[in-house]
């Protein structure tokens, strides 16, 4: 077999460097630098996610005041929140208040939906009871809305019907 | 003992022993600072030839235990290593054809293949006046590749690797130039030593190696001696038949032994020179130690650097790129060690905060359960429309007579419808609504007379029904 110039092992050599300098640059250098990038975005997240830790760390004491005033905050605030499925409550308290104001209650309904439930009822009455009542009404402590009312003055009595949306969780 | 490149050993490894040297630089001068030997309880070699590498590297590994030392890259000498010397004539060239002109003389003057030994060789410093401007000479010496990788492997058995393989001979030489700084350079010795098995004969010339030979020795008692002598004279003859001119001046029997004695009266006849005896039991282990240019080393792997430098530009080109691409790659593969090695400490000081961090989640949790609380209870305060509040509102507004029969309302409007004792009445209290100012927009429906009374409807928008109409 003849043998290689200078020249063609120079070709030759140059190719081979090339070749490996692709592939050390394909395979072994750009995955890495991707893998440092990586890395560094990790290292960034748990820097940031260290300091806070690191804040909360240092005010363990003041956290831990913060969660029992707020764990007394949610106590009273869950007080005014009608627990799901028991409308009965809103029911008694206004029934409640219709036997305070000495007014007839002559319809209850009511329409359940995902986050608040929608009740109807009509009372009857003198009409300084079903104003009173309707003072009365303003007093539930559960979260709720009267969004549509229709007060019928007769001679005698006075009809007041209501529309009351009900928050529950 | 320390390990730095002030610090050099050398190991000679004989039939059923290993010698060691170590030697210090101090100054500018290398300085002996131990001499041991390690016997080996059976025969480790055998004419030159390393027979159990294991074993050999086992002794080697004793004297680095005993003496505690660092020194990690040793240089290697076996006593009677087989070899061949050739003195080689040849036309003056360009120093970079001259290793393919002697690779092609040693494939006519070598009885082996040139695949199975190693070959160096070096320029004779005395080239004859004549044929100094025409001709170089050269001694070129060869030694079987399989022997070399035997010691190789001995040194490397013992956890150590090789810094240079060198000659018995040449080693003997340059240990002897050490011993004897003061002798002359031209001085031309031939060193005559008794092995386990051979007589060496070498030719120490300028002050360096210049021939060696091994002769095996069978005679005993008087004939051992005439047999010795006949060497002697034969190869102080053929030396200085071959020399052009130069003469053996001394002949240096090494080491301590009987039959000096007889051979030297003997040789005394026929050599007009002196003859010495020198004791020096660890001379060629000395030579095999000593930094020196020109050195025969058979140890194929000389330091990359080394090969570099000597290799053409373009290579040199080559191999900084590859340099170059290889730091670039090793500086990412650092910064990717020591990110994860961050990585690895955030996330141990996060796990050790970690009930910190669960109190806190736990905070933020009941801020948004009590965000999402006040906000509904916001957004129905807001959607709610107080009855009894409008009821106020009308009432407090009517004009003397008015009667309201009817009051309906949502969140966008109150419609508000009664009776009234004449227009007038109406009108007033479409102007008490307007004027209060609550509703945007109050507007009349209708206002009809019938049975003596005014029926009338007013509509009061807020704000949001406005607004939609408009739209």
């Amino acid at each position: 077999m003849r043998k290689l110039s200078t020249r063609e092992k120079l070709l030759i050599g140059s190719l081979a460097l090339m070749v490996v300098l692709y592939a050390g640059l394909e395979f072994w250098y750009l995955p890495l630098t991707d893998q440092v990038q990586a890395l560094k975005a990790e290292k960034a997240e748990l820097e940031t996610e260290w300091e806070r830790v690191r804040y909360y760390a240092e005010e363990k004491a003041a956290i831990r005041q913060d969660i029992a005033r707020l764990n007394t905050e949610i106590a009273a605030l869950m007080e005014r929140v009608l627990p799901p499925n028991q409308s009965y409550r809103f029911w008694e308290a206004v029934l409640e208040k219709t036997a305070s104001t000495q007014v007839t209650a002559t319809l209850l309904s009511e329409q359940d939906s995902k986050e608040e439930m929608s009740l109807q009822f009509s009372v009857k009455g003198p009409g300084q009871n079903v104003y009173q009542f309707m003072r009365e009404l303003e007093q539930i402590p559960y979260i709720h809305a009267v969004i549509q009312g229709d007060i019928r003055f007769e001679e005698q009595e006075t009809e007041a019907s209501f529309t009351v949306l009900i928050h529950q969780l | 003992m320390m390990a730095s490149r002030s610090w050099r050993a050398g190991i000679q490894i004989g039939r059923q022993h290993v010698k060691l040297v170590v030697m210090r630089k101090k100054g500018k001068r290398w300085n002996v600072v131990l001499e041991d030997t390690e016997t080996a309880p059976e025969a480790i070699m055998k004419d030159g030839k390393v027979l159990q590498p294991e074993l050999a590297g086992l002794q080697i590994r004793k004297l680095w235990m005993k003496h505690r030392l660092k020194v990690r890259h040793v240089s290697v000498v076996a006593e009677e290593m087989p070899f061949y010397v050739r003195r080689l004539h040849l036309p003056r060239m360009p120093k970079k054809e001259i290793p393919k002109a002697v690779e092609n003389k040693a494939r006519l003057e070598l009885p082996v293949e040139l695949r199975d030994v190693a070959i160096r060789f070096f320029p004779v410093r005395e080239a004859k006046k004549e044929d100094r401007e025409t001709t170089q000479e050269y001694v070129l010496v060869a030694a079987y590749k399989s022997d070399i990788d035997a010691l190789v492997r001995a040194v490397k058995a013992a956890g150590l690797s090789v810094q240079a393989v060198g000659l018995e001979p040449d080693a003997i030489c340059r240990g002897l130039a050490y011993d004897k700084p003061d002798e002359p350079v031209q001085h031309t010795r031939l060193l005559v030593k008794m092995g386990a098995n051979r007589m060496m004969l070498a030719v120490m010339s300028g002050g360096q190696f210049d021939y060696a030979r091994y002769v095996p020795i069978r005679g005993e008692g008087r004939d051992g001696t005439e047999e010795i002598a006949g060497e002697i004279d034969r190869t102080v003859m053929g030396w200085e038949a071959s020399a052009g001119g130069r003469t053996i001046q001394t002949i240096v029997f090494l080491d301590e032994r009987e039959e000096w004695p007889a051979v030297r009266e003997r040789i005394g006849r026929s050599f007009s020179g002196e003859t010495v005896v020198l004791p020096a039991p660890y001379t060629a282990c000395l030579g095999a130690v000593l930094p020196a240019e020109g050195r025969i080393n058979f140890h194929s792997d000389p330091p990359p650097l080394h090969k570099l430098t000597r290799s053409p530009l373009y290579l040199k080109a080559a191999a900084l790129v590859m340099l170059a691409a290889v730091a670039a790659g090793l500086y990412e593969s650092g910064s990717a060690y020591m990110l994860r090695r961050d990585i690895d400490r955030l996330q141990q000081q996060l796990d050790r905060n970690r009930e910190a961090k669960e109190w806190a989640d736990e905070k933020l949790v009941l801020m948004e359960l009590v965000r999402h609380l006040q906000q509904a209870s916001d957004e129905y305060a807001d959607r709610h429309v107080s009855s009894a509040a409008l009821y106020d509102f009308v009432m407090d507004r009517l004009p003397p007579g008015v009667i309201i029969h009817d009051m309906a309302f949502t969140r966008d409007e109150l419609t508000v419808s009664g009776f009234a004792p004449d227009q007038h009445a109406v009108t007033e209290l479409l102007r008490n609504f307007q004027e209060a100012g609550l509703f945007p927009r109050v507007s009349l429906v209708h206002s009809s007379e019938g049975d003596g009374l005014y029926s009338f409807a007013l509509r009061l928008e807020t704000g949001n029904a406005a607004e939609q109409d408009e739209t």
